[in-house]
């Protein structure tokens, strides 16, 4: 009789551990000395980004960014606005307004503020993620992934307080009086989603609109429409630059929804890309505005990241504000 | 006799000590036990101990039922298989169709074998025992006493009617509001203020009003359903009626509601 | 000027637990149903699976709506004990039922998130979902110029302010969600997040705080007052 073969020893390669796993994977990698990613970083490294301009020809303006394995194109495509059919502010449209609440409305007009960009909806925000461009992608309409980041995109651009792109410079105007406007189509194509698709979009439309030429728009009073000067070609005035940065916050303590043991240490995990943002429950934003002060936070999913936490945060995203600002300067 | 309110995140302060040293302490619903030392509530409820016992919980109401081992409950029958009944464990609030599927074998009643086996059809009532309960598998009946190998009045239930009721009532009306009196006698007792206080309700003051007066049949699931039956259909729609309306009524509310509904009938 | 909050629960008979919320302008309404069964798709062999759907006032479900609900997931998923109810689905559904100003712009959306994370919050300790803890979400506006604080702002002190912070903070105080937009510097935040903390705390803050009929309720003290009220309804039988 044959003695039964040995049972093989209970071990696989590491690729089989990170599916099984995932969690522990990720926090093997974190506890050794010093604590590296599964990707070879550090916890606080980010990915170097490349950025490039003017790569689409029919756009007004583009920009092809990548960070490690995540890339993305963004085109600006203006177009005109005409408000032929009713001249000035109000004729053309009907708005339905609560008691109290017209003055404010005017207001907002008046100003001629984000509330110019936001009620005539002069810029549209798109993220679109590429056939094939992850594991998890599904064809079939937006993702909510998909709708969640171009919100957040288009929150960006028309911060509450200050607008990116002001919108003096998209007003077609003739005597004194707004004939018509330029609507920004902002496109974003992720062609390839390794994680932190916020950061790399948000430089590519910073980059895009940076490098965006629109013709010379005139009121032609005797054919009593807009053309064009393809000669003369301007830029955008754009506001105080701003750059986010994303992190992603674990525990070394908690495995699988278990509790904080005793020991465990808080690691914020600068830039993650696809596998940690999956593992990493609890999500930090910054976005630094030029000059160093902080335009956007955003925390979630989490209890992890207190106070301290969030200032390491600032800190990290304040230099890697340096890092985007350099590299859309250079590539621009 | 104080009572404690918590809140999820809070912690236990008094754990009961184990008076016999083979007693370990019990964790009721509600609540959280974390090695050591350390007890959290999840929900918000009123913190219950039992120092005989060595028991803690959380008293508390709810809409949804959560099987639990050796819950009586009332079922809808869905549909058989080769080997088993597809019953639906209804919660108080949600439609038959939309809550937890059990699996009620066909050899889980008193002497039951292939051919002696009781037939149930799809949309009958089934008083039943949760045999086994765990949050990782279906909860399974069965309509006998495992100790007994009888009936002890599982079954079948037919005629009558069902009405709901949350989950805190059935639970009174099944005797566990007599545990928390008691429990509070008991405290005050300790303090020495029985006289204090005046009298603590069982919650079920309700059952007893009308049971002195009616002959009614009655079964109480703990997934917050009470089936009625009785002669006469005027009977079952008032103590239905009685039972639902007495929901937020002390002891002696229930009394009166029970005269003024015995009054009219 | 501080708005008045007002909150309430139990109100939807067919859903396992209810809350409402209401912050000056804004009123949001919550349901909480579940743990029930899950789509196989949303699945999880160890952990319920949450799902949060945003309703709007007006018209159909746009990309605003989606990105509340990604927020408001973000920031209710951690509170739920989830590995109490595996592979079954726990969904929320808000609500909105009156909005602080009529059109779609930031600060409009951005007071909408606090009273929605409210009102969840409410019909999740309705339902007895097993929680972590108690959260609660208040709106903090810092004020152009003068640097002043001001707790759960209105929509004209939204538009004269330098950036306004939307923070939720959990029983013991640790700050479980933030969403700060404007132009602020690290220290403004601090000082934000202080005021906020004050507001959100749930600590029974002895007898006197319960009993005054004020007319402004801090958030935390406004949840402890409602869900002991249910408490003692509950218990009302033993009397």
């Amino acid at each position: 009789m044959e003695s039964p073969a040995p049972a093989p020893a209970l071990s696989f390669p590491p690729q089989t551990f990170q599916k099984l796993s995932p969690s522990s994977y990720l926090l093997r990698h974190l506890q050794a000395t010093p604590p590296t990613r599964p990707s070879g970083r550090s916890p606080s490294a980010f990915r170097e980004p490349t950025v490039h301009t003017n790569s689409l020809s029919h756009a007004h303006g583009s920009a092809v960014v990548r960070t490690g394995d995540t890339a993305v194109v963004c085109g600006v495509r203006a177009e005109i606005l005409s408000l032929k059919y009713g001249d000035g502010k109000s004729q053309g449209r009907v708005t339905v307004l609560r008691s109290n609440e017209d003055e404010e409305l005017m207001n907002d007009e008046e100003d001629g503020g984000e509330g110019e960009l936001r009620s005539r909806n002069l810029i549209v925000t798109n993220l679109e993620l590429g056939t094939g461009c992850s594991r998890d992608y599904h064809p079939g309409p937006p993702s909510d992934f998909a709708q969640t980041t171009t919100s957040r995109l288009h929150r960006l651009i028309l911060s509450s307080t200050s607008s990116l792109i002001s919108p003096s410079s998209l007003r077609i105007i003739h005597d004194d009086e707004i004939k018509a406007y330029w609507v920004l189509y902002i496109d974003v194509l992720c062609i390839s989603l390794d994680g932190n698709v916020l950061d790399t979009a948000w430089a590519s439309i910073i980059a895009a609109l940076r490098s965006t030429r629109l013709p010379r728009a005139f009121w032609d009073a005797d054919s009593e429409s807009v053309l064009c000067d393809p000669e003369m070609k301007l830029g955008l005035q754009l506001g105080p630059l701003c750059f986010t940065a994303s992190f992603g916050v674990v525990s070394t303590g908690a495995e699988e929804d278990g509790e904080e043991q005793d020991g465990s240490k808080v690691v914020i995990l600068s830039d993650p890309d696809e596998f940690e943002e999956g593992v990493c429950e609890e999500a930090v934003m910054i976005c630094i505005r030029e000059g160093g002060t902080i335009a956007r936070i955003e925390k979630g999913g989490g209890l992890l990241c207190g106070m301290e936490g969030l200032g390491e945060c600032v800190r990290m995203a304040r230099s890697r504000y340096e890092t985007w600002e350099k590299a859309v300067r250079d590539a621009v | 006799m104080t009572t404690m309110l918590l809140f999820p995140g809070d912690v236990v302060p008094e754990l009961p000590t184990p008076q016999k040293t083979n007693t370990a302490l019990k964790v009721g619903p509600g609540l959280t036990y974390t090695p050591p030392d350390k007890v959290v509530a999840h929900r918000v409820g009123e913190l219950h101990v039992d120092d005989r016992k060595c028991a803690v919980w959380m008293e508390g109401n709810g809409k949804r039922y959560i099987p639990s081992l050796n819950d009586a409950v009332i079922a809808t029958v869905l549909r058989s298989t080769s080997d088993s009944y597809i019953l639906a464990i209804p919660s108080s609030t949600s439609p038959a169709p939309a809550s937890i599927q059990a699996l009620l074998p066909h050899l889980a009643f008193p002497q039951a074998t292939k051919k002696t086996r009781p037939i149930l059809h799809p949309g009958c009532t089934v008083y039943a025992r949760v045999s086994l309960a765990n949050k990782h598998m279906d909860p399974e009946l069965e309509c006998y006493d495992a100790e007994s190998q009888k009936a002890e009045g599982f079954g079948e239930l037919k005629g009558g009617m069902v009405f709901n009721v949350s989950l805190g009532m059935a639970r009174r009306l099944l005797g566990d509001g007599k545990k928390i009196r008691q429990l509070q006698l008991r405290a005050r007792k300790a303090e020495g203020t029985e006289a204090e206080g005046g009298e603590i309700s069982n919650g079920m003051e309700v059952l007893e009003e009308l049971g002195r007066v009616l002959a009614f049949e009655i079964a109480v699931g703990r997934n917050g359903r009470v089936w009625v039956d009785s002669e006469d259909t005027k009977v079952t729609l008032c103590v239905g009626s009685c039972i639902q309306k007495s929901e937020y009524l002390t002891g002696d509310e229930q009394r009166a509601l029970v005269r003024e509904a015995l009054r009219k009938l | 000027m501080v708005s008045s909050n007002a909150a309430s629960i139990g109100f939807l008979p067919r859903a396992d637990g209810s809350g409402s919320f209401v912050s000056g302008r804004t009123s949001i309404i919550a349901s909480v149903t579940g743990p029930m069964e899950v789509r196989i798709r949303d699945e999880h062999p160890q952990k319920a699976h949450v799902e949060v759907i945003v309703r709007p006032a007006i018209g159909v479900t746009s990309t605003r709506e989606k990105y509340l609900e990604a927020r408001l997931l973000s920031a209710l998923k951690p509170l739920i004990l989830r590995s109490n109810h595996p592979r079954t689905l726990i969904q929320i559904v808000v609500q909105v039922v009156q909005t602080a100003g009529t059109d779609e712009n930031a600060s409009t959306t951005l007071l909408l998130l606090a009273p929605a994370m409210n009102a969840a919050v409410l019909a999740l300790l309705d339902a007895a979902v097993p929680l972590k803890s108690v959260l609660a979400a208040t709106t903090v506006a810092f004020m152009k110029g003068s640097g002043g604080v001001v707790v759960e702002p209105g929509l004209d002190e939204l538009k004269n302010s330098a950036s306004t912070h939307v923070l939720a903070f959990t029983s013991t105080g640790q700050l479980g969600f933030v969403e700060s937009d404007g132009e602020f510097e690290y220290e403004d935040f601090e000082r934000v997040v202080e005021a906020g903390r004050g507001v959100c705390s749930v600590e029974q803050k002895g007898h006197h705080a319960m009993d005054t009929e004020a007319k402004y309720h801090a958030v935390g003290e406004l949840i402890r007052k409602i869900m002991s009220q249910k408490v003692e309804m509950d218990m009302r039988w033993r009397a």
